[in-house]
């Protein structure tokens, strides 16, 4: 099998994919799309955006649908169909937080608004969202979100983790025990940790029109 | 097994469960909350509010165990009843036609909550012009590729409810007829609705505004 990730050249939506395949060391190709060639490329595309992912030419689009997609694939999921269902969840409720960001931060053209909306995405959103996910790490037990083991939604939650640490505030798991263990788990895998390190992307775009 | 669902007396993102829970026979409570005159957004009581684990509706309540977030919820029940393709990749494909499929609704909700008239007619013509390209055309190739009548393989998935369901509900919400023009997307449509379940379901469900 061949995999191919088609996305910009930035963390972004395509990181938890990287990490996944990290996990794993499966080879894959990271295909980078330049802003300036986007434009171009865009109407190729199945429905006008990135990531896409290729596996032998064939191509899947949806950020969750691809995490999960590789999860399954690689057993990287949940051991029982409830178990699943789980994941799922955690990842929907978690990417309402990131869409938000990804409003204000990026597609929010009005300066006042966008002040206010992350003014409420800290004061409200964050802690709403983390408290509640505190609590489900903390009744799961051991490193993970759901079961025993690893699963694509624990790289996924993580990866989303660290994008609020890294441009919303550094210490935004202060309070969160069990999610900053959590975090510190997942991002502990020694392939994991190796593919961070050697990494050069950022989670920011640095390309306001690519959204 | 007693199940219990939270929702708003609405078809909107959750009229897929039902959907499905009709193909399965699942027998349901179906809670309503009243939505309101949306905007601005519908309060749930505080009683049903912290039960929700995010806060949130749709969430379902059976066997003592909760689960919340709308295509979390609907690909359980999916999966219980064979509308998940054949192997890992149609579940995938199915997948990502849903995604699809939930963002097409969504970006028709402003325009068909729209108060003013004459900014409703001007932000559905822009809706439809924005639309046609990106979702009609694109799910019509792929029903057309698939054979005609289904988004993946062989069999109903639930993809193909949610795609014939958000057709559907633009024509009942703000008589906004997209499929015309499109013959596979019509032939999905009919195909879903001509389903037994579904179009007794149909038939006997609760009728709302949205």
């Amino acid at each position: 099998m061949t995999y191919k990730i088609i996305y910009f050249g930035i963390k972004g939506r395509a990181e938890a994919f990287r990490l996944i395949f990290s996990a794993l060391d499966v080879k894959y190709e990271d295909v980078i799309i330049k802003s300036a060639d986007w434009p171009g490329y865009k109407p190729g595309t199945p429905w006008g955006q990135l990531p896409i992912l290729e596996v032998d030419g064939q191509q899947l689009a949806q950020t969750s649908t691809i995490c999960r997609y590789l999860g399954h694939t690689f057993n990287l999921c949940g051991e029982t169909a409830w178990e699943d269902a789980k994941c799922d969840e955690y990842v929907d409720a978690t990417n309402d937080l990131i869409e938000e960001w990804i409003g204000f931060k990026f597609l929010e053209p009005d300066e006042a608004r966008k002040v206010e909306r992350k003014a409420k995405f800290v004061s409200t959103l964050i802690p709403n969202c983390l408290a509640k996910l505190e609590v489900i790490k903390e009744k799961n037990g051991g490193d993970f979100l759901v079961g025993k083991k690893l699963t694509w939604a624990d790289i996924n939650v993580a990866d989303k983790l660290a994008m609020l640490e890294g441009d919303i505030d550094s210490t935004i798991l202060e309070g969160y025990p069990n999610l900053k263990m959590f975090k510190n788990a997942v991002f502990s895998i020694p392939r994991i940790k190796a593919y961070i390190e050697k990494s050069g992307y950022t989670y920011v775009n640095m390309d306001p029109g690519l959204g | 097994m007693s199940y219990k669902l939270y929702y708003f007396d609405a078809r909107g993102l959750n009229e897929p469960l039902r959907m499905i829970f009709a193909l399965g026979g699942v027998e349901y409570e179906d809670v309503r909350i009243p939505l309101g005159d949306i905007p601005p957004p519908p309060t749930i009581p505080a009683e049903i509010k912290e039960k929700c684990t995010w806060g949130q509706v749709p969430m379902l309540e059976f066997d003592g165990r909760k689960i919340c977030q709308s295509l979390a919820m609907q690909r359980y029940f999916a999966k219980k009843f064979n509308l998940v393709g054949s192997d890992d990749w149609e579940a995938a494909q199915i997948d990502e036609y849903v995604d699809s499929s939930k963002d097409f609704l969504q970006v028709w909700v402003p325009p068909l909550t729209e108060k003013d008239p004459a900014k409703r007619e001007e932000l559905i013509k822009e809706t439809k012009a924005k639309t046609v390209d990106k979702y009609l055309k694109t799910f019509d190739k792929i029903i057309s590729a698939n054979g005609g009548k289904r988004l993946v393989g062989k069999n109903l998935s639930w993809a193909d409810l949610w795609l014939a369901h958000v057709l559907n509900n633009l024509e009942l919400v703000g008589g906004v007829k997209l499929a015309e023009g499109f013959p596979a997307l019509k032939a999905l449509c009919d195909t879903v609705f001509a389903t037994p379940e579904i179009k007794a379901w149909v038939e006997k469900r609760p009728k709302s505004k949205f």
